[in-house]
C-alpha cells in the first residue's frame, strides 16, 4: 500500500480495509482522549508562520486536520472526523467522548468477530442494548430549571465561571429555543442585553432619522407602522402614507420598505425635522432578502396589523388608507437591528404561528439549515431576543470564546429539552443495569455484552487524564454510590452529582451514543476500500 | 394631613415623598422642599444626588449642593416613575432600576442621568414595585444579582440585575409591596403582598410563591428585618420571625411604606413619619410637617 501513489485506483481487501481503518480511527480518538474531562490536556495544531494553536474542544481540533497524508490512515480518521464534527454541530458537545465509544465499539466488534460471531447478529445485539441504554438515559434524566442547574451545565462546555454563569442566566431568561446573537469585542469584556419586542435586520433610511444622533438610534413611541415590499423614490409614495397615519392620530409614523430614495426620502427628513412637525417619522431599510425577508415582513405585519403594500397584487403605498397602517406602542432602530414592541393582543394573536413553528423546531436537529430562520421568528413573535458580547485582546482568544458560547448555547438547548444525567461518563456506567432486561440466546447476546463492556471507556478516559492511579476502582465505587452519583475530579471524590454539580446533557449523551454507534456499525461492515490516486480533499467534514 | 408614600435613607440625609411633595426628615420635622414634579410618587437619594419620579418629567435629578433639577433622558419612555430602586452597591456599579406607570422597567447605570427600557419577559408594563436581593459576595456564578418586580398581574423575577425578566409561578394579582429576606442567598425567602388577595410567600429564591393563610388580606407595606419580617395592613403592624405566622403589635399605628435604616425602621404614615424602634416597633420620633410642629 505504500505506492498508491502509482495506480489511478487501487482496492484494499477486508484484512487490509480493517487494518487501514483501525490505524485511523485510533489516530483520532488518540488525539482527542487528553481532551476530555475537566483535567485534560490541549492540543497544539502547528500552524505556517505563527505559533501553535492551542486547542481544548474536539470539533476545532478535528476541523484543522484535512489529511495525514497517507491515504492507509485517512480513511479511518476522515471517519472519525466526520463524527466528531456532526456531534458538534448537531449538540454542541461531546465529539471527544463519541470518538471514544466508537474506537471501543469498533475494536472489541473485531475482536469478537475475529472469535466467529456473526456480525448480524452482533449488530442485532448492539442496537438493541443502545436502545435500552438510550431510553434509560433519557427516562432517568433531570430537569434543568434554574439559571444555576443551566450554569452548571454551561461550566461543562466553557470551562469558565463568569460566562457559563450568564449563558446559565440566558439559557434560562430565553428559554429553550433561545435566539442569541454573540458579538465579539476585541477588549477583555462580559456583559448581556436582553431585548424585548421583536428584533429584525434593518438599516435607518438616513441618519438624519435618528432621534439621538450620538448613539445612532432611533427611538419612537405611540406609532402607525407602514410595511412596503418595495422602494419609495417619489413623494406620492410617502405622502398617502403620511396622510394615513395623521389619519389614525399616531404621533409617529414608521415606513419599513426595501428602500428610501429621491423625493420619497427627502420628503420623509423634512418632515421629520421640521420645527411644527405633525409626525415624527422612522424609515428603515430591511435587511434580509429572499425568503427571510419576506418572512420577516409576514412577522411584522401580524405584530403590528399593518397590511404589506407594494406592486403586483398587493395595494399599492400610492393608495395607501388608515386600514392599511399597523400600529405598536414602540419602535427602535439601533445598530443595524429594528426593534418593534408589539401590543400585548398583537402577541396573543400570533400564538398559533409560535406554536407551529415550536412543533417544526422539535422535530429538527440542531444543526439543520432551517433552524436559524425558524429561531428568529419565533424569537420575533415571542418576546424577544439576547446579545451576548464576548472580548479578548487576542484574535484566537476571542474567537475560542465566541465559538464555546455558541456550542454552549445548543448544549443548553438540549439540555432544557431534555435534562441532565450524572456526568463525566457516570451515565453510561449507571445505565449497564439496563442492559439486565436485553436478552438473546444467539450471538446478539454478544453485542449487548460488547455495549455493556464499552460504557465506561469515557469514564476510564477521564479517570487516566486525571493521573487517578486505579481507575477500575473509581468506577465500581461509582457503580456501587447508585444512579445519582459521579466521580468529581476536581475534588477527587464520588459524590451525587446534581450536588457537585457533574453534569452532562441526557440529549447530548444519547446523541453521542447513538453516532458512536452508527459509525462503528458502517466501518465494521466495510469489507473494501478503494484508494484513488490524488482523492480530493473534504475542508467541511 | 401629610401623606407618605417613600422614604429614602443615605446615611444622614433621609427624605420622604407623597402626593404633597418632598420632605427632608430633620429633628422631628418634615422640611417642605422644591421638586418639578406636579404628581410626586416616589423619591430616592444616592450618595451624590437626589432622585424623584412621577409626573410630568418622570424622572428628575437633582446633584447634592445643586439647585436646579433636571429631567433625565428616558429613552422614549413617558409615563410616570411609581418606584426607584438603586443597586445594592449603588455607588461602585452607579445602577438605578425605575418602575413605571405603563413603561415597563427602566434601567440607569449612571446613576440616573440616561435610562433604557428593560422589559424583556414582562407581560405588564405597570411596576407597583421593585426589590433587589442583598448581593452575594461568596456567589458561586459572577454577576448573578438577583431583583423582583411586583406589577399589576403578577411577580417577576430577574437574575441579571433587572436586564431580563421571568414571571415567577404566583396568582394573577396587583403586588403592591416585594420584600426580599436579608439572607436571601441561604433561605432563599421573599414575601410579596397585595391590596386585596393578601400575602404570598417564596421559600425558593422567588421561583414559585403560595398564599401564606395566617396573615392579613390587606398588605399596605412589607419590610425584611435582621430575623424576621414586619407589614402593615389598614389598621396595624405585624411581625413575622418566618413570613409564615404573623402576630400583631398591640398599639401600632398602621403605615404605608415601611424602610429599615441603622436607626431603626422609618414608617410613612398618612399623617407623616415615624421611626420605630427595630426590636419593639414603638415610635422612638415622630416627624411632622413644620408648620403642624409650630
Amino acid at each position: 500500500m505504500a505506492n498508491t501513489s502509482q495506480y489511478r485506483a487501487r482496492v484494499a481487501g477486508p484484512v487490509e480495509t480493517h487494518e487501514h481503518l483501525t490505524m485511523g480511527i485510533n489516530l483520532i480518538a488518540d488525539l482527542l482522549a487528553p481532551t476530555l474531562g475537566p483535567i485534560a490536556g490541549h492540543i497544539a495544531s502547528q500552524r505556517d508562520t505563527r505559533g501553535p494553536e492551542l486547542l481544548d474542544d474536539s470539533a476545532t481540533a478535528v476541523r484543522r486536520i484535512l489529511d495525514f497524508g497517507d491515504p492507509r490512515v485517512d480513511i479511518g480518521a476522515m471517519l472519525m472526523r466526520s463524527l466528531v464534527w456532526h456531534t458538534a454541530e448537531r449538540v454542541g458537545d461531546g465529539g471527544a467522548t463519541c470518538a471514544i465509544l466508537a474506537r471501543a465499539i469498533y475494536i472489541n466488534a473485531l475482536r469478537m468477530i475475529a472469535g466467529g460471531i456473526n456480525f448480524r447478529d452482533l449488530e442485532r445485539g448492539v442496537l438493541a442494548a443502545m436502545e435500552a441504554v438510550s431510553t434509560d438515559l433519557t427516562t432517568g434524566a433531570h430537569p434543568v430549571v434554574s439559571e444555576d442547574e443551566l450554569s452548571e451545565v454551561a461550566f461543562t462546555v466553557v470551562r469558565d465561571r463568569a460566562l457559563a454563569g450568564m449563558l446559565g442566566e440566558m439559557s434560562h431568561l430565553l428559554g429553550s429555543n433561545a435566539k442569541v446573537t454573540v458579538q465579539k469585542y476585541v477588549a477583555p469584556y462580559l456583559e448581556r442585553e436582553y431585548h424585548a419586542g421583536a428584533n429584525f435586520g434593518a438599516e435607518i433610511a438616513s441618519y438624519l432619522l435618528y432621534t439621538d444622533a450620538a448613539r445612532k438610534q432611533a427611538v419612537q413611541t405611540e406609532c402607525a407602522v407602514a410595511l412596503v415590499a418595495a422602494n419609495l423614490a417619489e413623494a406620492e409614495d410617502v405622502i398617502p402614507l403620511m396622510e394615513a397615519a395623521v389619519a389614525q392620530g399616531a404621533k409617529s409614523l414608521v415606513i419599513v420598505a426595501n428602500n428610501f430614495k429621491d423625493t420619497a426620502l427627502h420628503i420623509l427628513i423634512n418632515n421629520h425635522t421640521a420645527e411644527k412637525k405633525k409626525l415624527n417619522i422612522l424609515a428603515a431599510k430591511i435587511k434580509p432578502v429572499g425568503e427571510e425577508r419576506r418572512y420577516a415582513m409576514e412577522d411584522m405585519a401580524l405584530l403590528t396589523g399593518a397590511t404589506i403594500l407594494g406592486q403586483g397584487f398587493t395595494p399599492s403605498p400610492r393608495r395607501a388608507t388608515v386600514e392599511h397602517l399597523g400600529r405598536a406602542p414602540r419602535v427602535e432602530v439601533d445598530n443595524g437591528q429594528f426593534r418593534l414592541l408589539p401590543e400585548r393582543q398583537r402577541l396573543v394573536n400570533a400564538q398559533p404561528e409560535v406554536d407551529m413553528i415550536r412543533q417544526r423546531l422539535a422535530g429538527m436537529a440542531q444543526n439543520d439549515e432551517g433552524r436559524p430562520l425558524l429561531m428568529n421568528r419565533l424569537a420575533s413573535l415571542s418576546g424577544g431576543m439576547g446579545t451576548l458580547k464576548v472580548g479578548a485582546i487576542g484574535k484566537l482568544e476571542r474567537e475560542v470564546l465566541s465559538e464555546n458560547a455558541e456550542r454552549a448555547l445548543k448544549v443548553l438547548s438540549t439540555a432544557q429539552l431534555t435534562g441532565v444525567v450524572p456526568g463525566g461518563g457516570a451515565a453510561f456506567v449507571h445505565a449497564r443495569a439496563a442492559l439486565k432486561a436485553v436478552k438473546f440466546d444467539d450471538d446478539a447476546a454478544y453485542g449487548v455484552k460488547l455495549i455493556h463492556d464499552i460504557l465506561d471507556a469515557p469514564l476510564r478516559q477521564i479517570l487516566v487524564n486525571a493521573h487517578v492511579s486505579a481507575p477500575g476502582v473509581i468506577i465500581d465505587r461509582v457503580m456501587e454510590a447508585g444512579p445519582e452519583s459521579a466521580y468529581d475530579v476536581l475534588q477527587d471524590k464520588v459524590d451525587n452529582a446534581m450536588a457537585c454539580g457533574v453534569l452532562d446533557v441526557a440529549g447530548v449523551v444519547d446523541t453521542v451514543l447513538r453516532t458512536a454507534v452508527s459509525t462503528a456499525l458502517m466501518a465494521l461492515s466495510t469489507d473494501t476500500i478503494v484508494y484513488h490516486k490524488n482523492p480530493k480533499q473534504a475542508m467541511e467534514p | 394631613m401629610t401623606i407618605i408614600l417613600s422614604i429614602s435613607a443615605q446615611k444622614e440625609k433621609r427624605w420622604a415623598a407623597g402626593p404633597y411633595g418632598l420632605f427632608a426628615l430633620e429633628e422631628g420635622t418634615l422640611l417642605p422642599t422644591p421638586q418639578p414634579m406636579e404628581r410626586l410618587t416616589v423619591c430616592s437619594a444616592i450618595h451624590d444626588r437626589q432622585l424623584v419620579g412621577g409626573a410630568p418629567h418622570g424622572i428628575a435629578y437633582l446633584y447634592t449642593g445643586g439647585v436646579e433639577w433636571q429631567a433625565a433622558w428616558l429613552g422614549g419612555a413617558t409615563e410616570a416613575a411609581l418606584s426607584l430602586a438603586p443597586h445594592p452597591d449603588v455607588f461602585r456599579t452607579a445602577v438605578i432600576l425605575a418602575g413605571t406607570e405603563g413603561d415597563g422597567v427602566l434601567r440607569s447605570t449612571d446613576r440616573g442621568h440616561r435610562w433604557t427600557p428593560c422589559n424583556y419577559g414582562l407581560r405588564n408594563y405597570t411596576i407597583l414595585s421593585l426589590a433587589w436581593a442583598p448581593l452575594d459576595t461568596a456567589a458561586r456564578w459572577p454577576g448573578r444579582e438577583f431583583v423582583f418586580a411586583g406589577t399589576e398581574e403578577g411577580i417577576y423575577r430577574s437574575p441579571s440585575g433587572g436586564r431580563g425578566w421571568k414571571r415567577s409561578d404566583c396568582p394573577d394579582a396587583p403586588y403592591q409591596s416585594i420584600a426580599i429576606s436579608l439572607r436571601f442567598h441561604r433561605d432563599g425567602l421573599v414575601l410579596a403582598g397585595t391590596e386585596e388577595q393578601g400575602l404570598y410567600r417564596s421559600a425558593d429564591r422567588g421561583l414559585t410563591f403560595t398564599l401564606v393563610e395566617d396573615a392579613p388580606s390587606r398588605i399596605n407595606s412589607l419590610a425584611a428585618l435582621d430575623g424576621g419580617w414586619v407589614l402593615s395592613d389598614e389598621e396595624k403592624l405585624w411581625r413575622s420571625a418566618d413570613g409564615l405566622s404573623w402576630q400583631a403589635v398591640a398599639g401600632s399605628e398602621p403605615a404605608l411604606v415601611l424602610t429599615p435604616t441603622p436607626e431603626g425602621i422609618l414608617a410613612g404614615t398618612e399623617d407623616g413619619v415615624q421611626l420605630l424602634d427595630t426590636e419593639t416597633l414603638a415610635v422612638v420620633e415622630s416627624f411632622r410637617l413644620a408648620l403642624e410642629t409650630a
